[in-house]
C-alpha cells in the first residue's frame, strides 16, 4: 500500500456550539477497506459528509493522491472520484435496474434514450462485479435489500471513482444478503478501490475490513489493525473504556500517580 | 440460580458468588464428591453441602450415594449441558455453519455462498463472520461454545492438520483450517474430512443407524469415503483412509491430478461426467443435477455417461467390499439422485468382481441426512469433543 488515495488531516467542523470533529485525521490507501466506528454522535457521519462535500469542514487538510484539494460541493467530491453511497441508496423504486444504474447519466443516441447500450454496459458492469440479478428491467422496488444495496454499489462504480463511502451497507440485512454486501466489499478491494465502511456490526467489520478507525466524541480513539487486534480492544475504544480517568488511573504505577498528585 | 438483583456484598450475593464457584468446579472437574468439591473450592462443608441441597431443587445437579476410601460420600454430576457447539461445513462453492446442543442436535443453522476453493484464508474469515453473526443472531454468547468442528473436502493430515496435496481445493493443499479457524474464533477447532463426518452422521441418525461396518462414499467434485469399522471411524495411519477416487481402474484412461491414470474419480467426479458430454445445443447439461435430469429424461448420450459412472463405481466398491466386508454402503452426492439408473449397473459391477460372501451381506443404500450429513457429523464430532473435555 503505497501513498493514500485519500488522506485527511487536522479536520475541524462546528455546528454552532457544538464540536462535531475536532482534529481528525484519516487516511485510505488504494485497495484498502477501513472501518470507520464510533458511538452515536462520535461524528462519523459527519466526517463522511466533509468527505462527500455536503458539510465542508471549517478546517483540516484534504489530499487526494498526494494532491491538496478542496471539496466544497458534491460535485467536488464527485470530480475527485470520491462515491458516497448513503443508507436510503437513493434509488427510484418505479424504475427498473438499468433506469437507475444511469440515473442522471443516461445514454442517448440521436435524442433518444439508448437502451441497448445502456443494458449492455449495465450487464458489463454486474458481471465484472460478479452479481447476479434475475432480470435487468425489473423495478428496483421489487427486489430484495441486499440487492437494493448492491445496485446502489454499483451505480457508483459507473463514475469511475477511486474511493467508495459505504454508510451501514448491511444494516438491516438478512445474513445470505449481508453476505452478498461483503462479496461486494471485497471485490471492490481487489480492483483497488480504497473503501471506507461505516458500519456498528462489529462481525461485519472483522470479516473484510483491514483497518479500523474509531471516532470518540469528534476525536481519533485509535486507529487498528483488524487481525492484529482483538474484537474487546476496538469495543474498548468506542465506548472510550480506555480513556477514562479510572483505567487511566489504574494503568498507572504508584510513582507516576504522586507526580499527578 | 436466579436473576434477581442483589446488593453488592449482601449476603445473598455471597451465596450467589459460592454458587457459581460450585458450580464451576463441578464443570472443570465432572463428577465430584463434596468433599472434593470443598476441597477444590476452599467453602466449608456445611456450605457446600447446603449449597448442592438448593442447586438439586432447582435441577442443575444430581446426586448419588457412594463411597470414598471407605467412607460413606455424595457424589454430584451437573445435569445441565456444559455448552453449545459449532459445526461448520466447507464446499467448494458454499460455507455453512450450524449451533447444535450439547448431544450434536442442530438447534439452528445458516449457509452463504462463497468462493470456498478461491482463497483458504478469505474462507475462514467468512465462515467466523457467519459463526459470529449466526451466535449473534441467536443470542447465543461466544463463551459459552465449547468446541467447533469444520467439515473440509479433502484429507486432513492426523499430526499436523494440513490439508493432503491432493484435494478437489488445489489451493486449500497444505493450508490448516483447523489452525486458522482457532485463532480467529478463539475457541478450539478441529477440522475433518467431510466423507468421514458424513460417515459418523449416517451410523448415529441416518441410514445406517446401529450398524457396525459402515463405508460411506460421497461422490461430489471427487469421490471420498468415510469408513466405520467396528462403530469406530477408520482414519489411517496419516488420515488419507478412504480416499477411494485414487483408486486405479484403467491403466490408460485420463491422467489424474494425483498423477495416476484413469482414478475412480477421472470417471466419477463432476467436472469429468460434465465433460463427457457433448457441448452442444443451449440444453447441454452443465452441471450434475442437470445431467441426471437429462438422463431421466432419456437423454442417450447422458444414460450412458450415468450407466458407466454406476460401472466404475461399482468396482470400485467391490475393492472395498473385498477388504472390509462392509454391512452397508452409503451413497451421497448429487450423482446420486439418478437412483436406478446408477445403482443397477453398480450391483451388476459389484456382482463380477466381489466375493459372493461379503456381497451377500451387504446392503447399497442412500443417505438419509442428504447434503446436511456433513454439518449433521460436525456437530456430532464437536459435541463428543467438548464432552471429553468436561
Amino acid at each position: 500500500m503505497s501513498t493514500p488515495v485519500l488522506e485527511l488531516s487536522g479536520i475541524s467542523k462546528n455546528f454552532g456550539a457544538v464540536q462535531a470533529l475536532n482534529q481528525v485525521d484519516l487516511t485510505v490507501s488504494a485497495g484498502e477497506v477501513v472501518a470507520l466506528l464510533g458511538d452515536n454522535g462520535a461524528g462519523k457521519s459527519t466526517l463522511v459528509k466533509v468527505i462527500a462535500g455536503v458539510n465542508p469542514a471549517d478546517s483540516g487538510d484534504v489530499l487526494f493522491e498526494g494532491q491538496q484539494v478542496s471539496i466544497n460541493r458534491p460535485a467536488d467530491a464527485q470530480r475527485l472520484g470520491i462515491a458516497t453511497i448513503y443508507q436510503d441508496l437513493a434509488l427510484c423504486d418505479n424504475l427498473d435496474i438499468v433506469a437507475n444504474l444511469f440515473l442522471g447519466v443516461e445514454k442517448t443516441a440521436f435524442g433518444a434514450l439508448d437502451e441497448v447500450e445502456m443494458e449492455r454496459r449495465a450487464l458489463k458492469l454486474l458481471d465484472s462485479l460478479s452479481v447476479k440479478m434475475p432480470s435487468l428491467r425489473v423495478p428496483v422496488a421489487s427486489l430484495s435489500g441486499g440487492q437494493r444495496q448492491i445496485i446502489a454499489i454499483a451505480r457508483s462504480l459507473l463514475g469511475e471513482p477511486k474511493v467508495v463511502l459505504l454508510d451501514e451497507p448491511t444494516a438491516a440485512l438478512g445474513v445470505a444478503q449481508t453476505a452478498q454486501v461483503l462479496d461486494l466489499i471485497e471485490r471492490l478491494r481487489d480492483r483497488g478501490l480504497g473503501v471506507i465502511l461505516i458500519s456498528h456490526n462489529m462481525a461485519d467489520v472483522r470479516a473484510v475490513a483491514d483497518r479500523a478507525a474509531v471516532l470518540r466524541l469528534g476525536r481519533n480513539a485509535g486507529d487498528f489493525n483488524v487481525e492484529e487486534t482483538s474484537y474487546e480492544q476496538i469495543v474498548a475504544a468506542i465506548t472510550g473504556a480506555s480513556d477514562n480517568p479510572v483505567s487511566r488511573r489504574s494503568e498507572r504505577t504508584p510513582a507516576t500517580r504522586t507526580e499527578e498528585a | 440460580m436466579t436473576d434477581v438483583e442483589v446488593t453488592p456484598g449482601s449476603q445473598a450475593a455471597l451465596r450467589r458468588a459460592n454458587q457459581q464457584r460450585v458450580v464451576d468446579a463441578l464443570r472443570s472437574g465432572g463428577t465430584l464428591t463434596q468433599a472434593e468439591i470443598a476441597r477444590g473450592t476452599g467453602l466449608s462443608p456445611a456450605s457446600v453441602s447446603n449449597i448442592v441441597r438448593n442447586l438439586r431443587a432447582a435441577g442443575t445437579v444430581s446426586v448419588r450415594e457412594t463411597s470414598s476410601n471407605g467412607r460413606r460420600a455424595r457424589a454430584v454430576t451437573l445435569i445441565r449441558p456444559p455448552g453449545a457447539v459449532v459445526a461448520l461445513d466447507f464446499t467448494p462453492g458454499r460455507i455453512t455453519a450450524a449451533l447444535g446442543d450439547s448431544q450434536g442436535a442442530v438447534l439452528a443453522r445458516e449457509g452463504i455462498a462463497y468462493d470456498v476453493a478461491a482463497e483458504p484464508e478469505r474462507a475462514v474469515r467468512r465462515a467466523v463472520w457467519l459463526v459470529e453473526t449466526l451466535l449473534t443472531r441467536l443470542r447465543v454468547d461466544h463463551g459459552t461454545i465449547a468446541a467447533v468442528t469444520a467439515a473440509v473436502p479433502g484429507p486432513v493430515d492426523l499430526r499436523t492438520g494440513e490439508i493432503g496435496a491432493i484435494t478437489g481445493m488445489p489451493r486449500w493443499a497444505g493450508f490448516r483450517p483447523a489452525q486458522a479457524l482457532t485463532s480467529r474464533l478463539g475457541v478450539a477447532v478441529q477440522a475433518e474430512n467431510d466423507a468421514n463426518l458424513c460417515a459418523l452422521a449416517e451410523i448415529r441418525d441416518g441410514a445406517a443407524a446401529e450398524r457396525e461396518h459402515v463405508i460411506y462414499v460421497r461422490i461430489g467434485e471427487g469421490v471420498g469415503a468415510g469408513i466405520v469399522v467396528d462403530g469406530t471411524l477408520f482414519r489411517g495411519a496419516g488420515g488419507t483412509a478412504g480416499e477411494i477416487g485414487h483408486i486405479g481402474l484403467d491403466e490408460r484412461g485420463q491422467v489424474c491430478r494425483c498423477g495416476n491414470r484413469g482414478c475412480l474419480e477421472t470417471v466419477l467426479g463432476a467436472p469429468y461426467l460434465v465433460g463427457m458430454l457433448p457441448h452442444q445445443g443451449e440444453r447441454a447439461p452443465a452441471s450434475v443435477p442437470e445431467l441426471v435430469a437429462a438422463a431421466e429424461e432419456g437423454d442417450p448420450g447422458c444414460r450412458r455417461v450415468v450407466a458407466e459412472a454406476g460401472t466404475a463405481l461399482g468396482r470400485g466398491l467391490g475393492i472395498l467390499a473385498n477388504t472390509f466386508n462392509p454391512e452397508m454402503v452409503v451413497l451421497g452426492g448429487e450423482l446420486i439422485e439418478a437412483g436406478e439408473a446408477l445403482l443397477e449397473p453398480v450391483r451388476r459391477s459389484l456382482e463380477l468382481g466381489t466375493l459372493g460372501s461379503a456381497l451377500g451381506q451387504m446392503e447399497i443404500v442412500r443417505g438419509g441426512l442428504g447434503d446436511e450429513a456433513a454439518l449433521r457429523g460436525a456437530l456430532l464430532l464437536a459435541a463428543t469433543a467438548a464432552a471429553s473435555e468436561v
